[in-house]
């Protein structure tokens, strides 16, 4: 396909690319390969999985896989450079006919039980930092969101963990995000100073947790310390200078208003904004994973949405339960399904900006695409059956050529495994057969980035009752 | 037409499982927050996982509350924001306008509250956050008010009266003296200062202003250490700087004053007695009016309120507009702050006084034709139509739909909110689910009561429509009405409340019925408890919860009065006995 050469500006305008190379180089001294990346865009209260479905059989996709009225349409100039992968379950193994929002959300990342309210263990974007985020100037991921403050929402309101109960909040408002990556434009002389000055402010408190530790304190305490303190020493690696949003961007970030964050009307700017930012922060080395969650779960005050020619009164979570009109007036809306995939479509437009974006930075072999794995997934699949049986999962990018992409793929197998599933399995393709899970779908995008667990690839990720092992079918 | 509701609609039609809701009470573990575990297929005995809380029931498992898990309670529960912001306003001076910690990203609601300790964590963001505002607080601190922070006058290289500093400014943010070697480091940082950290200002000026930086984000500062031991088996007494920092953390959300700092150096708060006038005494600060309004907004959810949740239909309700959503949260915090604190209530009060605080907008909704001018004035309400938090405007607006009431909605809000009851949220499909409604079902009561008659929905709609429909005198606004599409209302109704029959007429006799119930009374004792002392409700902690409960029903007995009762019990003043470190 013919690669983008120019980031597409917010009103549609497009602007020039800020030629980042040079820059880049010098400050990192020419590495011979370019870092790994991962990114993962969260979705809540399922999808339209009739109209998610690609037009055409697994196997090599092709431009009339997204033809029609597929809620994928939009991805179809990098189909290339997608695996759209079908069969996935997220439960695991919760027991009943169905699992609910709580656990969905604490369980999509992380494959794990739910321990307590909160989540059941450290997430795939958490994980992959570890390895991947080594030499950036931040230990977790970049951890974006576009909903307003979810915080009050509890375990509805986060999808990152670094462990059981240890949830990583999202940064919901674009301007505390870009200050957050540590661009600093002063001049050398300045710059030095600061950071002299941070050091000697790091060396005592770190020192001062360090003796804490020592003091008897609980292993989770003492974790709590350690990732406090070495995440501000991390924070003084410099990140590069040559870091900087499009003026078009710029400029839009001033139309920013966080009173309003999460409402319809800032809804649409924000995510345009968070992508500008992320895109940035991957391609100039702040961070190399980065996670953004869109609304928070049911009870979040997700946007209904009011733009680019939809006009629902009801907000996804709503419409995925048949709801879209007053109280009792049109509870059976017969055309919720397709709001739902208008909902749908206008995140796969979401995740074509974010493509754009990465692919229109360039590096020594390749673009920042080329490097990158960016997963898109769901909550569930069918959200009014509270389904997390085949829940969407789209893969851009090659992980530098690990992954196998342009393929539209059907990892349910026709016998179960001990994986349990729940509820109906809908998808018009893959009736009748059964999910797997997607610990290892998380295990196969590790190792293809090249994250490594002591050194070597990882065997498995998640709960222990899951199978180990990849899915070769992703790799090359 | 602009209406957008973007709450949990599914419960219009929820229809749960028969099983799901029976036995939904709140045994000793019950948490509210954590309702999904009754569809897990755990026991409803053992239903509030949330129970065990956070990290320390990651080896119980889900749900276990048994005495075999015990409690690994944090002894480095970090500052909320609140605290934060309260602090450096207090050691700093600055004034009340002054929250820097609005700007830092916001903390999980854990069971309700935003000050949890096993779940406050500290990340990347939160890193820079704390970084940033140490910097601008320094920097703005030595160039307004250096003067107001020194104890003295510095003379030749100043380092005798930074090392007065040192003592005098971290002990306040540390909370208890610095050790020798603490002072040496501070004082080490501060002769640092002089070269090559800051391109312009005076060494000694600088000095002060780089030790700022790092209080402010010394481990010491940001959290609230614990490290009291003790060899003996059983609870583990604090320290009296530790008793200090909780009491001042507890009744104030900030750090000891000068008075409660003296009190914990002289080794004066070990016995009761001292601990009580302690308590008296600060609850006489402004501070404590704001800890008991935060306290009401998030456990009555009032800060919950936005222009989303409260989206009206244009067309039959034109008045209702999005400037309403910041009167109203205002409207139930003046109301909270009023009642309880000012004229020192009894807890029921919320739920009975016919009171509150208008503009001339809202007193249109309310009813009434006295004039009003903008700003909020204190109103007594008829009290045959409001008694309390549960018949104002900003509650029954934000649990109703855009067109209509909703008794579903509200009805659940009293189970979880007043009656702790841990209802699972509503199944997948309920659409499918629901009855269609009959034609001859004019009134939203009869409507909602044919839709979820189906033995899969009165398991739990059994719980929830009842005291729901008690509050169908008032519309999607929270306006009284006497009739709902031409029917004459029915308001009356049933509640059962653990062992208590709750029979009501309306939404004030269901109100005062509330307000009269043990199971309430606990459930508030409950909340309290979560909030005042930052972790989920311990089985440890029920007898406390019964005995506070019991208190509170005498009506001389005042929720300040509560307040000092929390600080009385040995859970307060002890940490539980170490784990494994």
């Amino acid at each position: 396909m013919k690669r983008r050469h120019f980031l597409r500006g917010l009103g549609g305008a497009t602007l020039a690319l800020p030629f980042l190379e040079s820059a880049w180089r010098s400050a990192h001294a020419a590495p011979a390969t370019s870092a790994k990346r991962l990114v993962v865009l969260f979705q809540m209260s399922g999808a339209n999985m009739d109209r998610f479905a690609l037009s055409g059989p697994f196997g090599q996709l092709e431009a009339a896989h997204f033809g029609g009225d597929r809620s994928l349409a939009a991805l179809a100039p990098y189909r290339d450079r997608l695996i759209v992968a079908r069969g996935i379950g997220t439960g695991p193994g919760t027991p009943g006919p169905s699992t609910f929002h709580d656990d969905s959300i604490a369980k999509s990342l992380s494959a794990t039980h739910r321990q307590s309210e909160l989540g059941g263990g450290i997430t795939v974007d958490q994980e992959a930092a570890k390895s991947l985020n080594a030499n950036t100037s931040r230990k977790n991921p970049l951890t974006l969101a576009c909903h307003q403050d979810g915080s009050a929402y509890g375990v509805q309101g986060v999808i990152s963990y670094v462990g059981p109960g240890q949830p990583i909040a999202s940064e919901n408002n674009p301007r505390k995000a870009l200050g957050d990556l540590g661009l600093n434009s002063a001049d050398d002389a300045t710059k030095a100073m600061a950071a002299a000055r941070r050091l000697s402010v790091i060396d005592l408190v770190s020192e001062e947790a360090a003796q804490l530790k020592g003091k008897g304190l609980s292993k989770a305490d003492q974790d709590k310390l350690d990732f406090h303190y070495t995440t501000l020493r991390a924070s003084e690696k410099a990140a590069s200078a040559a870091c900087q949003l499009p003026a078009g961007v710029q400029s839009d970030l001033g139309r920013y208003d966080p009173i309003h964050a999460g409402e319809d009307g800032q809804y649409r700017l924000t995510a345009e904004l968070q992508l500008n930012i992320m895109a940035m922060a991957l391609a100039c080395g702040v961070s190399n994973v980065a996670s953004m969650m869109w609304t928070a779960g049911s009870n979040g005050p997700g946007p209904a949405m009011d733009w680019d020619g939809a006009s629902f009164e009801r907000n996804p979570h709503a419409l995925s339960h048949g709801v879209s009109g007053g109280a009792f007036a049109d509870l059976a809306d017969p055309n919720v399904m397709g709001k739902i995939a208008s909902v749908d479509a206008w995140y796969a437009k979401r995740m074509l900006q974010l493509l754009d974006l990465l692919d229109g930075y360039r590096e020594a072999d390749g673009s920042v695409l080329d490097n990158s794995a960016v997963l898109w997934t769901n909550e569930m699949s069918d959200g009014g059956s509270h389904s997390t049986n085949d829940v969407p999962m789209v893969i851009a990018g090659g992980a530098g050529g690990a992954l196998k992409t342009g393929q539209y793929l059907n990892l349910a197998t026709a016998e179960p495994e001990a994986f349990h599933e729940n509820g109906a399995f809908k998808g018009n393709l893959i009736a009748g057969q059964h999910c797997v899970p997607q610990s290892r779908l998380f295990t196969t995008l590790l190792n293809a980035l090249g994250a490594t667990q002591n050194g070597a690839p990882y065997e498995r990720f998640g709960d222990a009752s899951l199978p180990g092992g990849e899915y070769s079918a992703l790799r090359r | 037409m602009s209406v957008r509701i973007v709450r949990h609609l599914a419960l219009v039609v929820a229809c749960g499982f028969t099983a799901a809701c029976q036995g939904v009470v709140t045994g000793p573990s019950g948490s509210a927050a954590f309702v999904e575990g009754a569809h897990m297929g755990v026991g409803a005995s053992d239903s509030g996982g949330g129970g065990t809380g956070g990290r320390g029931s990651a080896a119980g498992g889900a749900g276990s509350m048994s005495a075999s898990v015990p409690y690994a309670q944090t002894r480095l529960p970090r500052l909320s924001h609140r605290q934060y912001d309260n602090s450096v306003r207090d050691l700093l001076g600055l004034p009340q306008t002054s929250a820097p910690a609005r700007d830092f990203i916001p903390d999980l609601a854990v069971s309700g509250y935003d000050n949890n300790g096993d779940a406050l964590q500290v990340t990347d963001t939160l890193v820079r956050d704390y970084q940033r505002s140490a910097e601008l607080l320094a920097e703005s601190a030595v160039k307004d008010s250096l003067d107001r922070l020194l104890p003295c006058q510095p003379q030749g290289d100043g380092l005798s009266c930074a090392a007065q500093f040192i003592d005098k400014w971290g002990r306040r943010a540390f909370r208890r003296p610095l050790s020798a070697d603490e002072q040496a480091s501070y004082l080490r940082l501060f002769a640092g200062a002089a070269t090559g950290k800051y391109p312009n200002g005076e060494p000694f000026t600088n000095g002060v202003r780089l030790v700022l930086e790092a209080i402010l984000q010394s481990p010491h500062f940001l959290y609230r250490v614990e490290l009291s031991h003790s060899n003996a088996a059983g609870p583990i007494q604090l320290s009296d700087h530790e008793t200090a920092a909780r009491l001042a953390f507890t009744l104030w959300n900030s750090l000891p004053d000068p008075t409660l700092d003296a009190e914990a150096d002289a080794g004066r708060l070990h016995a009761g007695d001292q601990l009580r006038q302690q308590a008296e005494r600060m609850l006489g600060d402004d501070k404590s009016r704001a800890m008991l309004v935060d306290f009401h907004q998030q456990w009555l959810q009032t800060n919950r309120y936005t222009a989303n949740s409260l989206a009206k239909s244009t067309a039959l309700y034109p008045e209702f507009t999005a400037d309403l959503v910041p009167t109203l949260q205002e409207e139930a915090a003046r109301f909270f702050a009023a009642v309880l604190y000012d004229e020192q209530a009894n807890w029921s009060a919320l739920l009975t006084a016919p009171t509150t605080f208008v503009d001339a907008k809202l007193a249109r909704l309310y009813g009434l034709t006295a004039s009003f001018g903008p700003g909020l004035t204190r109103v007594d309400l008829n009290p045959l139509q409001r008694a309390g938090f549960l018949t104002q405007v900003g509650f029954l607006a934000a649990h109703a739909h855009a067109d209509q009431s909703s008794p579903i909605h509200r009805g659940v809000f009293v189970q979880r909110q007043l009656l702790c009851a841990a209802l699972p949220n509503p199944p997948p499909g309920v659409t499918a689910g629901a009855a269609p409604t009959p034609p001859e079902a004019k009134s939203n009561r009869a409507k909602v009561t044919a839709r979820t008659a189906s033995p899969t929905c009165v398991g739990c709609h059994g719980l929830i429509n009842p005291p729901g429909f008690g509050f169908e005198q008032y519309d999607a606004v929270g306006a009284f009405r006497q009739s709902d599409s031409g029917e004459p209302i029915d308001a009356s109704g049933q509640l059962t409340a653990g062992d208590e029959v709750l029979t009501f007429s309306d939404g004030v006799s269901l109100a005062r019925a509330l307000a009269g119930s043990k199971t309430v009374r606990e459930c508030y004792v409950r909340n309290w408890l979560r909030y005042g002392y930052g972790r989920v409700e311990q089985s440890s902690d029920m007898s406390d919860i019964q005995n506070l409960g019991l208190q509170i029903a005498t009506p001389e007995f005042s929720v300040l009065n509560l307040l000092v009762a929390m600080t009385q019990t040995n859970a307060f003043r002890s940490r539980p006995e170490e784990l494994q470190p």
